[in-house]
Order: structure tokens, then C-alpha cells, then sequence
């Protein structure tokens, strides 16, 4: 029996557009596990973002529960909401959002201070960044580097505090195939020694890494499929199962 | 294009034309109204209307004049009025004694005001008459003004028993006393009431208008007098002039040196701006390339912003000039008469509004050829960082902390630190010197050492023409409240001239005390030292200017009539050249009545002045009582009316310069990082973090600033001072100025902290929708 890691109950979010109010998410009932690989896919506009600012601690919805690692998010303050993203969750964003003015040593360390002690910060930022391929990148700044190596620091950026669940928001997406596949091989890794993932994704290969995919679409969750049965060896069986998956959802 | 520029970016649009509004605000202003003043004084003080000449004269001096003259053909006239030197007539206002705070005090009878060849303007009470009425007296508006006398007031003469009234009818501005910088002044009276002042000293005032260098018929006259028939002392229009100006010309100089600073700094900002603005919009500016615009059609869409709102403030600003000269004006000519714009003003304000707008126009073209270098690769490559360069290494390693950050930022971001350092260093040291040049007016009566180069006593007992009794000395001396004291007089009447034509000592102040010890007197020279024996004096800076004297050197001085030669033992500077001291027993020969007739007192604590005072005044009723203030009042009061207000306009636009550019740094500063704080946010770190960091980056910069304007005030305004006034008076008042210090960080770091608050708004949502 998998731990849950994040609960949600008649979650919904409203925007005001105007004088109307557009119901993004209607009424989610969701459940995220320890050790998973979640994706979430759908249509574009389904509300798969939003979601994922919601069960990240990132918005705040506009009614409805959400409880990550045990903490229910509408009762926090600003400043537990801020301690709870140093410590216990990290993201990875489709456009990497590296401080412009830090080295990637310094992207990676500065965010992991204040967590440990900085010669433990500083000793795994540097394991990350070899186990990475960054070692020789590290005193370079983001504008030096590729846009897989920035990806990279930004993974590693979300490992240095040993956060609980990572969340990724389309990671991929602005990264040629090659970088994508290094970054996918890298977070799979991850997720294969323990560390749960929830990620939002457009990508057919990216989406065939999941452990569990979910589908939406106007602003619901229609559907959701488990990958964990078929061998992560095996991608082109993987692939053929979400591509069905997906088609059925009508993708 | 370049409208929807200016919106995305208006707030530091408006902040950016706020700061070029004041800077030309002030520049137009200063140019309006040193034109104005100069253009205003030439008038008032015009040689038409205007004697070249005016001397206080004995009676008869005016027919010697007139004979003598006949032998010159550049003496086109001489009026002659009747006056009076007050001495020993007490005149009260409101149970004050008149004399006591205006020395000397001479009453001129009047016939018609527009008759007289020096400029007299009624501008309180009577306006129609054209001379006081019987029972009468017309006032100086400045005395009137430093003493709180008003139209219907009376002046008491008391004779004796008899009592004759005379009502303030009319207040005066006299261009012979535009400021109070001139010692004494003069009331105005009817023929019918001079009989009243027949006691006193009958003199003349003999107004010559001539073609002639003053200085020219001032030797002339020299050698026209005899013991009888002489001037006791004399003013020239061009003196009175350069009184009148003397004030304003400090303040347009300041003005004009400020506002040149500001729109130096202003421009410098706009540059910076600009460059930062392409460097954020590199990316679009390669955009734009690549779709088929021309550098010129890019450099249009950021000079018309730019542009625009440039040649709107400056407008403005120049503009807002004219009123503020108005302003400023009024305040500072208010003794010499009502002071108005002329068209010299308003071509001023075109000047400035062209050439300003020519200069930033011109350096915003400059700043945008930048953009000629942008090739679309390298703008896509690059992305919002221009160059490498412009990343430095972080100076504090493994930073975490918000402290530690912001030292990091202050070092990363260097250019954007060295402006801020600048502008509140250079903002800050104008507002140090001229908050603590006020002071140093305010409490000139404190630093009479440096001022007039006279005794820091407590205070003074002297009664007019009579030398100092022993009973006097003997009481000072075991009276349980005095500490020391010396004995002398500040403002000796002994006759003290040169036999050298290049010192001009006639009329001189002479000053001479039985010592000048340093623990009496607190008195130092900036060249040698005070005179320690009879064989020894000490002259004014101003009066050996030209001359080929030094410390060692022996000067031939007529005494009392007998040659004497002395050492020139000290070099000093004062308000009042020329000017000479002497230890008394120099005069030895001299009748004691002439120079022994004051004893200043240093008492064990200044705050018993009071008890003591009461206590010379049980003992000794006859002798007067003055403290330093009593001598340097008129003065002071009539300085500080102008230099309060213009210095308070001139640091209040300084501070919201400051905080302008401050506010434009933070602004600039939250859209450039905001998506670094959105980042941060996304990571855990809380707004408090982010503000902190914030805070004290700027905390730090304005304190180093603030340092520095420190440093630059102790290395600099002294000798700005002395260079303006003459005189070594300037003290940095370490109370006042760390009040100023502490109050410009405090409002510094509260503005910092409330432009800082909109960060709690960023959402790191926001990076995921990008």
C-alpha cells in the first residue's frame, strides 16, 4: 500500500476574465503517491497547469482542499507556505528559470542553504552537478550554457534540498530531443531510487516514463493510466500503451 | 510601437521625468534669478539715480568739498543732508533701548524721499507722503523686520525727563542697507523734530556723484581733509552693490552648481536606464531585426519615449522655474525692493528648455547607437544578457543570507551601486554644508573667533567714552560666578593709519585686548599668531591681500598721530577688514577712554550669565552689559530670514532628488528581478527574504553615500566656505549633521521598504505561464 503524498477534495480554481468567471478546475478529487512518476497530460487549456500550481503549493485554490505531505495548504501563511517550498517540495520549470546572475554552482547551492550546513550544501551540490555532467560548467553562468545543461542545474536545483516530491512543469518542452532525453533519463533515474515526480507534459516520450498517467480535459481528470505493470525496458511497448491510452482520451 | 513602450513602462517613466523636471526646475530658476538679480540690483543701484559716494561727514565738510571740487571736472554733484550720530540719546521701542541692538544709529532729516541720490522705497504704513510729518520717522524695512518694529509704533525719546514721542509712520527699503552684513542704519525724521536730536553728534551726509573711480576720490579727498572737516565713514555704490548681491550670489552660485550636478546625474541616469532597458529587450530588439526593421525604425520607437517624455519635463520644470525665481526672489531682494520677472526670464526658460532638450536628445542618440551592434543571432543567443562582462563573480562565497546577497548584488550590479552612491554622496553633501553653513550663521555669536576674529567671552562690561575703573576690574575679578576675563575693546576708537599706500586701514576696526591668550580668548590665526607685546599687531587677510607684507614683517603705523613701527606678529581672517588688533599696551600713550573700555568676561558657567548680569546691573547701573550676540544680531538675524528658507528649498528638492533616483533604482531594480524573485519565491524564500535583500543593498549604498558626502563636507566645504566668505567660520556640527545622516537613511530605507512591499505580489505562478 503506496503513502499518499498529496490529497485533493472538490478542488476547484475560478479565474474573473471580465465580468465572467472561467471554472478552470471543477470539483478534483485527486490522489498523488510516494515513489510515483505521475504525469499529467490532456488538452491544452484542460487545466493541467493550473493543477499543477495547485497540488505544488504554488496557488491557492478557489475552493476545495489540498493536502501535501499532510499539510493542508489553505491553513498555511506566507511564510510557512515559503518554508515548505525550501524543504519539503521543488520544481522544475519548461523554461528552467535559472538566477540569471548566479553561477550554476552558486543556482544550485544558494537554493539548498538554510536547509543543512553549507560544506554538506556545497559537498552535494558538487556530487550533483558530476553526477550530472555539469562539473566542468559550474562557475559558468546560465547565458553560458545549453539549454539541456541549464535543464540539468535546474534538476539539480530541485534535488539539493532533498525535497520530497518534485513537480516539472513540461521540463522538456523547450529542449531539443537529445537534451530531452538526458534530462527524462535523469529524472527517471530519480524516480527509480524513490523520488516521486508530478509532471505536467505534452511530450508522447516524456508522458511514457510515468509510473501513472493521468488525463484531463476541461477542467477535469477523465482519465488515468498505470504504467507501472509494463517494464520501464520495454519503451515501445510503454509508448504503444500511452499512445492508445491517449487516443481513446481523444488527444 | 514606442507608445506601447512607454506604457509597459510608465511608472519609471513618470519617476524618470519627475527627476528632469527638478533638475531643470532648479537650473531654470537660478538662471532666472541670477539674471534677474543682476539685471534688478543694476537698476536700483544705476548711476543715474545713485550717488557714487557717501560719506558721514563733520559739519562743513560738505562746503570744503564743494571748493575743492571746483579744481575737478569729474565731480558732477554733491548733495548735502543733515544728520545725526546717536550716542548718548536713548531712544526706546518698547522699553528697549535702541542703540543697544543698532550701532551706530544715525537719524537723517528727510524732505522728499524721491529727491535724495541713493534709492528709498516706502513699502509699509504711509505710502503717499513723501517725507516723515512732524512727530514722525520712517524705518529701515530690514531693522524694522530683525527688530519687530512695526508701522504706528512709537519711538520714545527720553531727554532727561522730557519724553517726545515719534510714530513709525512708513518702513523704508534703503539700497544703502539692502542687508544686515553693514553694521548700524539709519531712521528718517522731520526738520521740525530735529531739535530733538541737537545733543547729539551733528553730522553730514554728502552724497558725490562722480565720473571717477570712487577709490580715485576717495584718495582725492584724503588729502582735502583737515582735523575739522573730514569723513568719520564713507560707502560707494559699488560696495553697497556688491553687498546687496553678496547673499544672492552665494545661493545662484549653489543653485546654478546644483542644478548643474542634477542634470549631469539626471542624464547619466537616463543613459544607464537606457542601456538597461536594451539590454533587457535585447531578445525583441534582434525580433524586430529579424522581421526587417531598421536601426533607425528600432532607435524611433525608443528616442520618441524617451524624447517625449524628456522635452515634457524639462518643460515643465523650466517652467515651474519662473514661479520658484519669483519665489526665491522676493525672499532674498526683500530689503531692496520688490523683485518681478522680465522678459530676460523667459528667455531663459526657452534657453534652458532647447538646450537641455538638445543634450538629452543627443545623449539618448548616443546611448541608442548600441543598438546598431545588435545582430538578430546574437540577440537570440544571448537572451537578456548582453554580454559576459556584465556577470561578475560573487564576492562573498556560499552567500546565503539576505546581508550576504545584498553585498553580493552591490558588487554584481557595480554600475547601478556607483549611482546610487553617487547621487546620495553628492546630494548629501550639498544638503550637509548647507545645513551646517545655516548653523554657522545661527550661532555666529559662538564662533566670534572665527567671524570677527574677536574674544569667545561670555560676555562684556563697558560703558561708552569711559575708561575702566579699578572698582569694576577689582569686582570682576572676586566675583564668585567669573572665571578669567581680558580687557580691552573690540571696537577701539584709537586713530590707527599706514604710511604705506597699499594698506588701506582708514576706517579700519581696530581691536585691542591686555591679551589674546588662547584660553581667554579662544582666538587662533590661520597665518602666525595674535600679538603678545607692544611691539607687535596683527592684520586682516583681506587688507594685506595686495601688499608685499608677511608674519615678520614691520609695518609703519601712525598712532594716535605718532609713527610707530610694529611686527606683523599674525594674519587673520574676519568679516569685518579692514581690521587690526593690538595688545592695550600699544596705546599706551593714547587716552584710556579710546581703548581701554570694555572687560570680557569668562564665567565659571555660562549657563549664570543671567544671575550675573542682574548682579553688574545692581552694582554697576551706568555700564552696559552685552554678550557676543548683542554685536553680531543684525547680522545674523538678517542672514538667517534668507538663508533658512532658500537652504530648506534647496535641501528639500536635493532630498526628493535623491529619493526620485532612489525610487527609479528600486523600480528599475523590481521589474528587472522580478523574475529572480519569482524564482526565489518558487524556492522556498519568503518575501521578508527578498525585501530584506533588497533593503539593505540599498541601506548599504546610501550609507556608503552618505559616508562619503561626510568625507567630501570634512575635506571640501571648508575651504568652499572660506573662498565664498572670506572668513574661516564653517564648523561641521557633529549633532545636527548625524541628525541629517540618520534621518535621510531612515527615510532612504522606509521608501526602500515601501516600493519593496509589491514583491509580496509576485507569484512564481507567473514563471510557469511564461
Amino acid at each position: 500500500m503506496k503513502n499518499k503524498i498529496i490529497e485533493t477534495k472538490q478542488l476547484c480554481k475560478t479565474y474573473i476574465l471580465g465580468k465572467t468567471g472561467m471554472n478552470v478546475l471543477k470539483n478534483i478529487d485527486l490522489e498523488i503517491y510516494e515513489g510515483d512518476f505521475t504525469v499529467i497530460m490532456g488538452s491544452s487549456g484542460g487545466g493541467k497547469s493550473t493543477l499543477l500550481y495547485a497540488i505544488s503549493s504554488m496557488d491557492k485554490p478557489t475552493s476545495g482542499t489540498v493536502t501535501i505531505l499532510g499539510n493542508d495548504m489553505s491553513n498555511m501563511t506566507e511564510k510557512q507556505l515559503s518554508m515548505f517550498r525550501k524543504t519539503e517540495v521543488s520544481f522544475i520549470f519548461q523554461s528552467m528559470n535559472l538566477l540569471h546572475d548566479l553561477t550554476a554552482f552558486e543556482n544550485i547551492a544558494y537554493i539548498g542553504y538554510g536547509t543543512d550546513t553549507k560544506e554538506n550544501v556545497n559537498k552535494k551540490a558538487l556530487e550533483l552537478l558530476d553526477k550530472f555532467g555539469l562539473t566542468e560548467e559550474k562557475e559558468k553562468y546560465p547565458s553560458e550554457l545549453s539549454g539541456g545543461q541549464q535543464q540539468r542545474v535546474a534538476i539539480c536545483r530541485a534535488l539539493i534540498g532533498n525535497a520530497k516530491v518534485i513537480f516539472g512543469d513540461e521540463p522538456t518542452g523547450s529542449l531539443n530531443s537529445s537534451s530531452g532525453k538526458q534530462v527524462l533519463d535523469s529524472l527517471t533515474a530519480l524516480n527509480n531510487n524513490g523520488q516521486s515526480i508530478v509532471m505536467v507534459t505534452h511530450d508522447l516520450k516524456a508522458a511514457t516514463r510515468a509510473t501513472r498517467l493521468l488525463y484531463m480535459a476541461d477542467g477535469r481528470i477523465y482519465a488515468e493510466l498505470n504504467l507501472e505493470k509494463y517494464s520501464s525496458e520495454k519503451e515501445s511497448e510503454r509508448k504503444a500503451v500511452v499512445l492508445d491510452f491517449l487516443k481513446e482520451q481523444g488527444w | 510601437m514606442w507608445i506601447k513602450k512607454l506604457k509597459k513602462k510608465k511608472l519609471q517613466f513618470i519617476v524618470l521625468g519627475f527627476i528632469l523636471a527638478f533638475a531643470t526646475m532648479i537650473l531654470s530658476t537660478c538662471i532666472s534669478f541670477s539674471k534677474e538679480v543682476q539685471r534688478y540690483t543694476d537698476s536700483q543701484y544705476d548711476d543715474a539715480n545713485n550717488a557714487d559716494l557717501l560719506l558721514y561727514a563733520t559739519p562743513g565738510t560738505s562746503k570744503l568739498i564743494q571748493e575743492k571740487s571746483q579744481e575737478r571736472d569729474d565731480i558732477t554733484s554733491i548733495k548735502t543732508y543733515q544728520c545725526y550720530y546717536i550716542a548718548s540719546l536713548n531712544i526706546y521701542h518698547h522699553n528697549a533701548l535702541v542703540q543697544s541692538y543698532i550701532n551706530p544709529l544715525y537719524a537723517i532729516v528727510l524732505f522728499d524721499y524721491n529727491d535724495v541720490p541713493f534709492k528709498l522705497t516706502p513699502v509699509d504704513g504711509d505710502l503717499q507722503s513723501t517725507c516723515p510729518a512732524p512727530g514722525q520717522v520712517w524705518v529701515q524695512n530690514i531693522v524694522a523686520d530683525n527688530h519687530d518694529i512695526s508701522v504706528n509704533d512709537t519711538f520714545d525719546i527720553k531727554d532727561g525727563t522730557t519724553t517726545k514721542p515719534l510714530t513709525v509712520s512708513t518702513l523704508v527699503n534703503d539700497t544703502r542697507k539692502p542687508v544686515s552684513m553693514t553694521t548700524g542704519a539709519a531712521i528718517f525724521i522731520n526738520q521740525a523734530d530735529a531739535e530733538w536730536f541737537d545733543s547729539q553728534q551733528s553730522l553730514e551726509l554728502i552724497c558725490i556723484t562722480t565720473d571717477a573711480d570712487s577709490q580715485a576720490i576717495l584718495d582725492w579727498l584724503d588729502t582735502v581733509y583737515t582735523d575739522e572737516y573730514h569723513a568719520d565713514s564713507y560707502d560707494t555704490l559699488s560696495a553697497m552693490k556688491l553687498k546687496a548681491i553678496m547673499i544672492t550670489s552665494l545661493i545662484s552660485s549653489l543653485g546654478t552648481l546644483s542644478a548643474g550636478f542634477m542634470l549631469i546625474i539626471t542624464i547619466v541616469i537616463i543613459l544607464f536606464f537606457i542601456r538597461n532597458t536594451i539590454l533587457n529587450e535585447y531578445s525583441a530588439i534582434g525580433t524586430y531585426k529579424s522581421v526587417g526593421f531598421t536601426n533607425l525604425d528600432i532607435m524611433g520607437f525608443y528616442q520618441k519615449c524617451y524624447a517625449l517624455v524628456g522635452i515634457i519635463s524639462i518643460t515643465i520644470g523650466s517652467l515651474l522655474g519662473l514661479p520658484m525665481s519669483i519665489f526665491i526672489g522676493r525672499i532674498v531682494m526683500e530689503y531692496i525692493g520688490d523683485y518681478s520677472l522680465s522678459m530676460a526670464s523667459i528667455y531663459s526658460c526657452i534657453f534652458v528648455i532647447v538646450i537641455t532638450s538638445l543634450i538629452l536628445i543627443f545623449s539618448i542618440w548616443l546611448a541608442l547607437m548600441r543598438i546598431r551592434k545588435i545582430t538578430p543571432v546574437d540577440a537570440f543567443r544571448v537572451g537578456t544578457s548582453s554580454s559576459k562582462a556584465k556577470l561578475k563573480k560573487s564576492l562573498i562565497k556560499n552567500a546565503h543570507s539576505s546581508f550576504s546577497m545584498a553585498i553580493n548584488d552591490i558588487f554584481k550590479y557595480k554600475s547601478r551601486s556607483a549611482i546610487i552612491v553617487l547621487i546620495v554622496g553628492a546630494s548629501f553633501f550639498v544638503a550637509i554644508m548647507l545645513v551646517n553653513i545655516c548653523i554657522s550663521f545661527g550661532r555666529m555669536e559662538k564662533n566670534a573667533p572665527a567671524w570677527i576674529s574677536g574674544p569667545a567671552c561670555d560676555c562684556f562690561i563697558t560703558k561708552e567714552d569711559h575708561a575702566l575703573t579699578q572698582e569694576l576690574i577689582d569686582y570682576v575679578q572676586n566675583s564668585a560666578y567669573v572665571d578669567s576675563y581680558i580687557t580691552g575693546e573690540l571696537f577701539s576708537k584709537v586713530s590707527v593709519l599706514s604710511t604705506d599706500d597699499n594698506v588701506n586701514i582708514k576706517y579700519a576696526n581696530v581691536t585691542d585686548f591686555n591679551t589674546f591668550d588662547y584660553n581667554l580668548t579662544g582666538i587662533t590665526y590661520r597665518h602666525g599668531r595674535p600679538p603678545q607685546n607692544k611691539e607687535e599687531v596683527a592684520i586682516d587677510t583681506l587688507t594685506l591681500k595686495n601688499t608685499d607684507y608677511d608674519i615678520g614683517d614691520y609695518i609703519t603705523l601712525v598712532i594716535n598721530g605718532k609713527e610707530t613701527n610694529l611686527m606683523i606678529s599674525g594674519i587673520y581672517d574676519t568679516m569685518m577688514s579692514p581690521s587690526l588688533s593690538f595688545v592695550t599696551d600699544t596705546f599706551s600713550d593714547v587716552p584710556k577712554e579710546l581703548y581701554y573700555t570694555k572687560i570680557g568676561v569668562n564665567l565659571k558657567n555660562p549657563k549664570d550669565l543671567d544671575a550675573f548680569r542682574a548682579d553688574i546691573n545692581e552694582h554697576f547701573p551706568d555700564y552696559k552689559f552685552e554678550t557676543m550676540l548683542d554685536f553680531v544680531d543684525d547680522i545674523k538675524v538678517s542672514i538667517m530670514s534668507i538663508m533658512i528658507p532658500v537652504t530648506t528649498i534647496i535641501i528639500v528638492i536635493f532630498f526628493a532628488f535623491t529619493l526620485l533616483n532612489i525610487i527609479n533604482m528600486i523600480v528599475m531594480n523590481n521589474n528587472e528581478q522580478q523574475r529572480n524573485f519569482g524564482i526565489m519565491k518558487a524556492y522556498g524564500f519568503s518575501n521578508g527574504y527578498i525585501i530584506r535583500r533588497n533593503v539593505f543593498r540599498l541601506s548599504l549604498l546610501s550609507a556608503l553615500g552618505l559616508a562619503i558626502a561626510a568625507i567630501l563636507n570634512q575635506a571640501f566645504t571648508r575651504s568652499i566656505y572660506y573662498a565664498v566668505m572670506t572668513v574661516n567660520a564653517y564648523k561641521t556640527e557633529v549633532f545636527e549633521t548625524t541628525i541629517l545622516l540618520v534621518c535621510g537613511l531612515g527615510v532612504i530605507i522606509a521608501i526602500t521598504i515601501l516600493l519593496s512591499l509589491p514583491i509580496k505580489k509576485i507569484s512564481p505562478k507567473k514563471l510557469m505561464e511564461e
